[in-house]
């Protein structure tokens, strides 16, 4: 096992004596227990033996060791050990057992986790200290990759809402009243549909890509997303760039020395220049040919299908739809149908309009019935994901589906599918490629009004208890294994 | 760590007390402050030594292992420095001061080392450094026990200058 690291900070009122004391005891006491100790002494000298960025990122544990007010914003997630100077002078080792038990527990909770209940505390420290904790706590769950994901979905949850929302108003308008430039329904439908969703894919990859490398992994992510988005990848387009772009960040920060004087060209030039090239790259040869081939190929094979069996053609339909909402298997549903409205054929075009309702809605239905299987953010997805879902905004669901992509899309998958399929059975017809309930009340655009809603309500249900079931499933089975580690 | 001042610019001969007389905590931090008064350093002792009891009220500086350092940062100090006392038979350092920011009085132990450290309201970085330096070697026991069992205080002055000149 490697050896230990622990960062500490003492400060006391004069600054003369106590601030130093608690220090060389905390070395002391650091040395003595086989840990490296680092000691940030506050005095009246002022700040001394300051830690830096990377000596706080690099321990296992904190120790604020002050009897006056320590800014601790830069150990956030770390496991910290309050204490009076007093306590760290005549009891050094009992505070070094503490952080390293604390950093022990983090470690088998798989990510820092604040922990050592501080005894002597700074007055009104107990709260905050429980409240990291408990953070830290929810934090010490998402594991890795999971937790690269979150970060990105975390970010981009206000463009989808906020974006889905004003498309939503500008249909309110009438469903076409958008396509009239000047009016406000166009530049509401400009706002969502042409910036805020224009934003998802990228603002989604850019902060993956930030959670794994820090800042170096921004702006090869977000440009990564750009292309995700210009070859019609998608928001899985979007999270292979995010991942990429932090890996290649990451590992460029980590391998590449240059001499002293050219290291100010590192962070400006060189990691932002390579990853990007990297990214792009590979985006647009590696990941963007399969997209082509496969929105092609799909394309094809719907063709092929038409005339067929109209049940298993809504059932395909749904299974594109929610399959990777506005990747290469969605475009290729959703123009396949767009196409035949052309030549008359407008059963497609309410099977895929219902099977796109149902992923926000589902997922909407869940959050509201079985609120503790999802996070504070998704509830707040959650809501906005009614509107989403009522207005045809596929997107709505992008939120959960990249945040837990394997419990999710099996579960939007299996709605849209029964949405996809009674609509086409039924042979409900659509003359209106979007739109959602907007269009509905229009006379002549849809027939048969009733089984088109029992389509949609069937399709929703069928989504919501999946997804509680499979998330059901998953949080006991995590909360065990938080147990088992922690017992 | 002090490399352009020495200990020696901090502590004279006669600031150095291997019999305190008081066996309590003001007493004793009143005598020193006279010593140190003596030497120049301070201008006004009973200011000085109410400056440290100040402090004290604060947080005992009863810092454990039978180490006090009472400290005072005032105007009635002419020159940065300390004074060392030592009272074999302990001085009872029972603070009224019950609560320090611990909420924990550490006090109601005897001492038998003392060291009353008189800062200027502007005291040089070099000095405070020493200070500093001093604060952290009472945490070794062996520097303790050899502030024990000095005979002389020209021996202690020569122990604090090995020791703190480094």
């Amino acid at each position: 096992m490697a050896e230990r690291r622990i960062v500490a900070v003492t400060s006391c009122p004069t600054g003369i004596a106590h601030t130093y004391m608690a220090a060389e005891a905390l070395s002391k006491a650091g040395a003595a227990a086989g840990a490296e100790v680092k000691v940030e002494t506050r005095g009246s000298i002022g700040a001394e033996n300051e830690l830096t960025a990377a000596d706080i990122a690099a321990a296992d544990a904190v120790i604020v060791a002050a009897d006056t007010a320590v800014p601790e914003e830069r150990f956030a997630g770390k496991p910290i050990v309050h204490a009076s100077t007093g306590d760290a002078i005549k009891d050094s080792a009992s505070l070094v057992a503490r952080a390293l038990a604390g950093a022990d527990a983090a470690a088998a909770s798989g990510a820092p986790a604040a922990a050592a209940a501080p005894s002597g505390n700074t007055a009104g420290g107990g709260y905050l200290d429980q409240v990291a904790a408990a953070k830290a706590a929810q934090k010490s769950r998402q594991k890795g990759a999971y937790r690269h994901l979150l970060t990105g979905v975390s970010f981009m949850i206000p463009f989808v809402v906020a974006g889905g929302i004003l498309i939503a108003l500008s249909f309110a308008f009438g469903i076409t009243a958008f396509e009239e430039e000047g009016t406000l329904a166009a530049a509401l439908f400009e706002i969502g549909a042409r910036s805020a969703f224009a934003l998802i894919v990228p603002v989604l990859s850019g902060y993956i890509a930030f959670s794994i490398a820090d800042r170096p992994g921004l702006a090869p992510g977000m440009i990564g997303g750009v292309i995700a988005g210009t070859i019609g990848a998608g928001f899985l387009g979007g999270i292979i760039a995010g991942f990429l772009a932090g890996y290649v960040a990451l590992w460029l920060v980590r391998s590449i020395k240059l001499p002293k004087a050219a290291q100010g060209l590192m962070p400006v030039l060189v990691v932002p220049l390579i990853s990007t090239a990297v990214v792009g790259l590979a985006m647009i040869y590696v990941i963007g040919e399969p997209v082509q081939f496969i929105n092609a190929r799909l394309t094809e094979f719907l063709q092929g299908l038409s005339g067929g069996s109209a049940l298993i053609l809504g059932v395909i339909l749904g299974v594109m739809m929610a399959f990777d909402m506005g990747g290469p298997v969605n475009k290729a549903a959703y123009t396949f149908s767009v196409g035949l409205l052309g030549s008359g054929v407008n059963e497609p075009m309410a099977a895929v309009m219902a099977a796109g309702m149902t992923p926000p809605l589902g997922l909407a239905l869940a959050t509201t019935l079985w609120p503790r299987r999802f996070t504070e953010e998704e509830h707040e997805a959650g809501r906005a994901a009614w509107v989403l879902g009522a207005s045809f905004i596929t997107e709505g669901a992008i939120p959960f589906a990249a945040a837990d992509p394997l419990r999710v899309m099996p579960s939007i998958i299996a709605g849209s599918a029964v949405a996809g399929a009674i609509s086409m059975t039924a042979g409900v017809e659509l003359n209106a490629p979007h739109g959602g309930v907007f269009v509905l009340a229009i006379p002549n655009v849809l027939t048969s009004l009733p089984i088109y809603l029992v389509a949609i309500a069937a399709g929703t249900i069928v989504t919501a208890v999946t997804v509680a079931t499979l998330k059901r499933r998953v949080s006991i089975g995590e909360e065990a294994a938080v147990a088992g580690a922690a017992a | 760590m002090a490399d352009s001042a020495t200990v020696l610019e901090l502590i004279d001969l006669d600031a150095i007390d291997l019999a305190v007389e008081p066996a309590d905590r003001d007493g004793a931090i009143l005598a020193l402050a006279r010593r140190l008064q003596a030497t120049g350093r301070v201008i006004d002792a009973e200011a000085v030594t109410a400056a440290a009891l100040e402090r004290e009220a604060i947080g005992s500086t009863n810092v454990g292992f039978g180490v006090a350092i009472p400290h005072a940062k005032s105007e009635h100090v002419a020159r940065a420095g300390f004074a060392f006392g030592r009272r074999g038979g302990g001085i009872r350092w029972a603070g009224e001061a019950v609560a320090d920011a611990a909420g924990e009085s550490t006090g109601d132990h005897d001492v038998d080392l003392v060291f009353l450290i008189a800062s200027p309201a502007q005291a040089s970085d070099d000095h405070l450094r020493i200070l500093a330096t001093l604060a952290r070697a009472l945490m070794h026991e062996e520097f303790r026990d050899a502030l024990r069992g000095t005979g002389t205080a020209e021996e202690t002055l020569s122990l604090l200058a090995d020791r703190l000149s480094a």
